[in-house]
């Protein structure tokens, strides 16, 4: 391979071409580099040129021709200006991404730096380029993963939201709830709790951005803001969104994600503090002032000592030799003991160790205090110098002579002679190795080498040794500080001098991004695998499943090995194939994340359900894919279907109330909505109140709703009543509890109750006017009994007064007799219908808790001669229950009635048996009376037997009375009796006593 | 020993009768008056107090009125109201008791509103029941 070297063409200048070495090198780099003079005339250029494709040249640059003969025309003006600035001494730099016909992209780093001679005069123009495709797409394919990492860590995390532009409705995944603590109802209540939350601050200018976006033709929205948690708390946001827009460009809909990114703004105020903090003490800091004592200890240091990385206290004490660098100690100490002596010395630049165990070039400034009591020690006062040593420093290599060149490269350059031992080695080898060139001259190559990678490095070396040119081998280095640098070669063996040409770059980075990029494939297909949604990537022309998590084997039901086998199309439904066909080669080649809602996807079953689905296009061993990741969203259109129905009913129900009105009113009592007939019937349109407060329709209701708003808002039920016009309403108001318990708003229901109220207030009369006839005719009743009685006491009176015994005629004394008889009994019939009437009115019917068998014994002894007379066995049994609730008196005459009607109806053929037997049922204590006596027919008499004088026997002492009182006084306190009886067998009772 | 005075108010003349010889029989009192309404009861105390006013000597306050209640003119009720506003005060030893064939349960309620009401007597006035009143704690001094 012959290089055109520039022996032939000597600088206009009259300087001297560059050696052999140089030509070597150029050769052996991959770069490509092009000298030009002062004039733009080609010096010498290398073959790389022609690797790194064409950037501004048209062909292959020749030495010895004006460069410009080269240059692309349409690069031709920024070719000259660029060149003219870099023999003013610029350096210009620019990376161009270049596209082959062949559609293979590159990246190339062209830089044009100005060449200069040992004096420092500017001499020509070195034009490097360097390939940098390969980094680029490390960087591009880390750059997709991290992408496809951010969306699915995204699709787990942040809140997803789906913004309804037109009706201003916005769906959150459950995220948004779980990370901002907002519970959501509704699509319009989410769009409120979003917007009343965004931080007052930020909220104009959100709304401002968001509404710029929306009218303009973006794609895209993102903003950082600060949004208030449910708690209070305040986090900051990162939210973007993608627009959806019809086909006029009108923006319908945006799907986004809101990502907390509280910590990062934390952090970055954190950093932003601390560089403010650091910022003011340089700022109002001075010099380093430090005082040390005879033997060189430090008494006193300054509080700027902190640039060094100390703390006052950590100097005070210990001797400032301990600081100093060892190659700087030979002058240091001299410069002390000249210090001491009094003598004004210079001191010269050394090396000071920092806290962090780094070295810092300081300059200092001594002055002997040691004889002034109030000082009493060397008063240093020092500076840190070193950028400009460092500045110094570079400036110094840069003037050294021809290596000037080799040193400005960033790679290392070395030459090797044939036992593999450096002979000359670029300055790069500080930065990249840690070692100066001079530590290394000599030494063998391998020593350096990593110990894993020696054996690998020697063959190579043998292989260029023998003629082989070697590009793109790579190894590791062993640092001075004992780090692994991974390095790239190039290397050439020159067998006229027998020494190797060797170029190495630092890998490092390249390196890193590899590793980043496995990191991130590692993280990426952990939470593919085992995130919650089903996610999967397909092949976007072979339709065939690529990879599935386990989520979506478990979601379509297919094992692995049926997924192998199927493809996309077969989770989806006939009907949407087509459909999904279109899309897929609509999306093709497109960046971004789209958002796919209302599509179907069926399982393998054959069940349908509904889903979103995000989608990303990635590409999968070279393969152009498309990672989707799928949300079930059946339950959710379920529920959300579920909810419209409700709501449609409740709307239907509320819009057609019948005689009334349903309205809701919020926390400051204001219609948050309003219908119902009644709006109709009062001429009114039920819109017309929204946003009003309810006074508006309620001028009439005085404030009595809202002076208990207090009191439903705090849950309880109120039902009131008003007048609107001549109408009467009855209100009944009650909560509307939201999911979280809370009460925002009460619905109110208002029912015209007009009607009833007219007909109430006309019963309300009758009622009276009943009443009053009632007691009006008691008191007729009382006044005709009284009236009926007077005489009847009069006749009981003279009775009483007749002295029998004062009448001789027996005819009169029998007639008298016979007067007297009839007397009593008139005056017994004119009680038993007097007490009946008593009864009736439930007149000072007092109930108490009493023993029922002691009131058969009262009644027992009352009347025990005629029991005796009648030769009865009575038989009582009050075991199973005898406390009864009752009127005391009525016990007595019902016992008393019962008694003397089995003594009154025994059968004269047999000895009368009476049994009295208790029970209990649930509210009642149940009293069998039976005997045996002649029985009635209750086939003819059972409506009649309970009736008003009724009488079943001729028996002369019967009034017809007796059952009839008993029945009412037994009905009139809640309890009631029953009869089973049959003719010559006897009759048993079942009196039914309240407990 | 015997009451000295018994005022009977009633409209009924069969009553006066009976009460008279009960209360003859049983030596309940020495003298009965009988009146045949509450009007005429009101106007018997209102000239009692205007003669004991002029300075007559003589004059004997009943020791019991025996009042009816439903008359003509004036009922009983009418009477105990305007009695006890008026006279009650000035004739602290004479107390009344109810003589009536009421059934209204609500005068037997009344009636116990009245401290100066010592008995409800339904009627007919009876020995047994003239016996019952003279141990009446009232009465009992007088029949010691």
């Amino acid at each position: 391979m012959q290089l055109p070297l520039a022996d032939d063409h000597p600088l206009t200048n009259g300087c001297h071409p560059p050696d052999y070495l140089l030509k070597v090198f150029l050769n052996s780099t991959s770069d490509s580099y092009i000298f030009l003079d002062k004039n733009l005339t080609v010096v010498c250029s290398n073959e790389a040129e022609l690797k790194t494709g064409p950037c501004f040249f048209a062909r292959r640059p020749l030495p010895g021709h004006p460069v410009l003969d080269f240059v692309a025309l349409t690069y031709a003006d920024n070719f000259k200006m660029i060149c003219r600035k870099v023999l003013e001494g610029d350096t210009y730099s620019e990376v161009l991404h270049l596209t082959a016909a062949t559609g293979k992209s590159t990246w190339v780093e062209k830089m044009f730096r100005p060449a200069r001679d040992t004096n420092n005069d500017i001499i020509g123009i070195i034009i490097t380029a360097r390939d940098l495709t390969e980094t680029r797409e490390k960087e591009q394919q880390l750059k997709n993963s991290n992408d496809r990492y951010d969306l699915v860590s995204r699709a787990t995390s942040d809140a997803i939201w789906d913004f309804d532009i037109i009706n201003l409705q916005i769906y959150f995944n459950e995220a948004f709830t779980r990370n901002f603590g907002h519970a959501i109802n509704d699509g319009t209540e989410a769009y409120a709790v979003w917007e009343q939350h965004i931080h007052p601050e930020d909220k104009q200018r959100v709304a401002a951005k968001l509404q710029h976006a929306i009218d303009g033709p973006d794609l895209f929205w993102d903003d950082e803001y600060r949004f208030l948690h449910a708690n209070g708390q305040v986090a900051w946001v990162y939210d973007r969104g993608m627009i959806l827009r019809d086909s006029d460009g009108v923006a319908i809909r945006m799907i986004g994600s809101m990502q907390d990114i509280s910590r990062q703004k934390e952090a970055e105020l954190k950093t932003a503090m601390s560089e403010h903090r650091f910022r003011k003490l340089v700022q109002s800091g001075t010099d380093l002032i430090g005082i040390l004592d005879a033997n060189g200890n430090y008494t006193y240091v300054s509080p700027t000592v902190e640039i060094l990385g100390y703390k006052p206290s950590d100097l005070v004490g210990r001797n400032c030799f301990e600081f100093i660098h060892q190659d700087d100690i030979a002058v240091a100490v001299p410069t002390f003991a000249a210090i001491i002596e009094q003598k004004q010395v210079q001191v010269p630049l050394i090396r000071f160790r920092t806290g962090d165990g780094n070295w810092r070039w300081i300059e200092t400034s001594a002055s002997n205090l040691l004889g002034d009591p109030a000082i009493g020690g060397i008063v240093v006062n020092s500076r840190d110098v070193t950028e400009k040593k460092r500045k110094d420093q570079a400036l110094e290599k840069a003037l050294s002579g021809l290596n000037k060149i080799l040193d400005s490269s960033l790679d290392v350059i070395v030459v090797t002679d044939a036992d593999n031992r450096y002979v000359q080695v670029s300055a790069a080898a500080e930065a990249v190795w840690g070692y100066r060139p001079e530590e290394l001259v000599g030494r063998v190559c391998l020593d350096l080498v990593h110990p894993a990678d020696v054996k690998r490095t020697n063959e190579v070396s043998e292989a260029v040794m023998n003629g082989a040119m070697i590009t793109h081998f790579e190894n590791r280095y062993i640092r001075k500080d004992g780090t692994v640098v991974p390095l790239i070669w190039s290397a050439r063996w020159d067998d006229q001098d027998k020494v190797m040409y060797a170029i190495a770059r630092d890998a490092s980075e390249k390196r890193q991004a590899e590793e980043a990029l496995q990191r991130s494939e590692k993280n990426y297909r952990y939470l593919f695998q085992n995130n919650p949604l089903p996610m999967f990537a397909f092949d976007m022309d072979t339709f065939e499943f690529m990879m599935v998590n386990n989520a979506a084997y478990e979601f379509y039901g297919y094992s692995p090995e049926e997924f192998r086998k199927i493809n996309v199309m077969d989770i989806r439904p006939q009907e949407e194939r087509e459909k999904l066909r279109q899309f897929i080669s609509s999306i093709k080649g497109q960046p971004g994340v789209n958002q796919l809602i209302g599509w179907k996807h069926q399982k393998k079953d054959g069940t349908l359900v509904d889903v979103d689905s995000f989608g990303h296009n990635i590409m999968i061993e070279g393969r152009q894919c498309r990672l989707t990741v799928v949300y079930d969203v059946t339950e959710r259109n379920v529920a959300r279907a579920r909810l419209q129905k409700s709501e449609a009913m409740f709307r239907t129900i509320s819009e057609s109330f019948p005689n009334g009105i349903v309205i809701i009113l919020d926390r400051q009592m204001r219609f948050v909505y309003t219908a119902g007939t009644e709006f109709g019937q009062i001429g009114l349109s039920p819109e017309l109140f929204l946003g009003k407060h309810y006074t508006e329709l309620f001028p009439d209701e005085q404030g009595l709703l809202a002076a208990n708003a207090e009191k439903i808002f705090g849950g309880e039920s109120m039902v009131s009543e008003l007048r609107f016009q001549d109408r009467n309403y009855l209100l009944s108001s009650v909560p509307l509890y939201e999911p979280d318990g809370s009460v925002q708003r009460i619905l109110v229901v208002a029912q015209n109750i007009t009607t009833q109220k007219r007909v109430q207030k006309e019963k309300e009369l009758l009622i009276n006017e009943l009443t009053k006839n009632i007691h009006d005719l008691r008191q007729f009743s009382y006044i005709t009994s009284h009236n009926l009685r007077a005489p009847i006491s009069n006749l009981i009176g003279i009775m009483s007064l007749i002295d029998m015994n004062s009448i001789t005629d027996p005819d009169t004394a029998f007639l008298v007799e016979k007067f007297k008889e009839s007397t009593y009994i008139l005056n017994e019939t004119v009680n038993d219908l007097l007490s009946i009437l008593l009864i009736k009115n439930n007149v000072n019917v007092r109930k108490e808790a009493f023993d029922l068998r002691q009131v058969w014994q009262d009644v027992c002894t009352s009347v025990a001669s005629q029991v005796n007379k009648a030769g009865a066995v009575i038989e009582a049994d009050f075991r199973e229950g005898n406390e009864v609730l009752f009127n005391k008196s009525y016990a007595e005459s019902i016992l008393l009635n019962l008694l003397t009607n089995s003594l009154k109806y025994r059968d004269p053929h047999r000895k009368l048996q009476i049994s009295l037997q208790t029970s209990l049922e649930e509210d009642y204590v149940i009293l069998r009376f039976a005997d045996n006596g002649i029985g009635i027919n209750l086939d003819h008499h059972r409506e009649k037997i309970f009736g008003l004088y009724q009488r079943f026997h001729n028996n002369p002492d019967s009034k017809g009375l007796g059952l009839y009182i008993v029945h009412s006084q037994i009905t009139a306190l809640g309890g009631k009796i029953e009869v089973e009886s049959e003719p010559g067998r006897g009759t048993c009772f079942k009196v039914y006593f309240k407990r | 020993m015997m009451l000295q005075k018994v005022l009977l108010i009633d409209d009924d003349m069969v009553t006066w009768a009976i009460c008279e010889m009960v209360l003859n029989k049983t030596a309940f009192c020495k003298e009965i008056e009988k009146l045949g309404n509450g009007k005429e009861g009101i106007d018997y105390f209102s000239s009692y107090f205007e003669k004991k006013k002029k300075g007559e000597t003589g004059l004997v306050a009943p020791d019991l009125i025996l009042l009816d209640l439903n008359m003509p003119v004036m009922d009983g009720w009418t009477f105990l109201e305007d009695y006890i506003r008026k006279y009650a005060d000035r004739l602290p030893g004479t107390r009344i008791a109810i003589l009536s064939s009421t059934v209204n349960p609500e005068d037997f309620i009344r009636a116990q509103k009245y401290p100066i009401v010592i008995d409800f007597i339904n009627k007919p006035l009876t020995i047994e029941l003239v016996e019952d009143l003279k141990s009446h704690e009232a009465f009992r001094k007088h029949f010691a």
